[in-house]
């Protein structure tokens, strides 16, 4: 049998995952905004070859690296309320996920 | 049969990423969810080990997948020319939701995918052993390998369908 003693807090795991389900949320919610408008369109245009999509996704993933750099030295050694966090993070992800969903995000364009 | 460049590209981002994922995924699931203390030392680290290769390769994998598909093949597909992907489907009514569904969808969910391999190859790394003591953290780090794979498994099989339609060669 392996010991395995508990010396670590919950909190760099917490952080990793609110970070990342923020990221997500993120994701979701720049799809949702460019359906909006055109001068968000072309705001999110960094690479014209792409599309918004390369502003859309990079706004994401910056989102989601400030957020990680930002929670794990607050949260490192701390042991928070799995539960709570947890489910924080699980609602971001679905919330980010629905955003992506087509017929959610192009109700803004007209006839969606 | 010759491919061109870009179905090279289509090959790498499709076939060959989309399959070290899947075989990464599955070994990572397998590992994690059989995780347990009671083992045998060296029994334990060998899993532990596989599953810290398997978790970070998902999320290597799954990375490269969105970055060549957003940067690389992405454009192709968009070109405003009447012989790209997406003219080609717009064109036709019945496979118009090809490009309005299935590649608007694809397009952004994937990218979920790598964010949260890359979450689950800290956790794993970070509390290697612990997580077989710590059976919430080892639940939670399920769910992320999962979503990430869900996320995949839409961007892939989206594309799957987009490629018989209008395949590039």
């Amino acid at each position: 049998m392996t010991t395995v003693p508990i010396e670590k807090t919950n909190g760099p795991a917490l952080a990793a995952i609110v970070a990342a389900s923020f990221g997500v949320f993120v994701l979701g919610l720049c799809t949702f905004l460019a359906e909006l408008s055109a001068g968000i369109q072309n705001a999110l245009n960094w690479w014209p070859p792409a599309g918004p999509l390369v502003g859309k996704t990079g706004i994401a993933v910056i989102a989601w690296l400030v957020a990680w750099a930002a929670l794990h030295p607050a949260w490192g050694r701390r042991e928070l309320s799995f539960r709570v966090w947890w489910r924080v993070a699980l609602a971001l992800i679905v919330i980010g996920f629905l955003l992506t969903f087509p017929p959610i995000f192009q109700l803004p364009r007209p006839g969606g | 049969m010759k491919l061109t460049m870009e179905g090279w590209w289509t090959v790498l981002h499709g076939f060959v990423l989309g399959l070290v994922f899947l075989l990464a995924f599955a070994g990572a699931l397998m590992n994690l969810g059989t995780l347990r203390h009671e083992w045998t030392p060296p029994e334990f680290a060998r899993v532990l080990r596989r599953l810290k290769i398997r978790v970070w390769a998902m999320a290597v994998s799954a990375w490269l997948m969105v970055i060549t598909g957003t940067y690389v093949s992405y454009p192709w597909y968009r070109a405003s020319s009447p012989a790209s992907p997406k003219s080609k489907l717009l064109a036709v009514h019945d496979l118009a939701a090809l490009h309005t569904f299935a590649m608007e969808w694809k397009e952004h969910v994937a990218w979920a995918a790598p964010i949260l391999a890359t979450a689950l190859g800290f956790i794993v790394t970070y509390y290697s052993a612990e997580l077989a003591a710590r059976n919430e953290l080892r639940r939670a780090a399920m769910v992320l390998l999962v979503l990430s794979f869900v996320a995949s498994v839409i961007g892939g099989v989206l594309g799957f369908l987009i490629y018989k339609a209008v395949p590039i060669l």
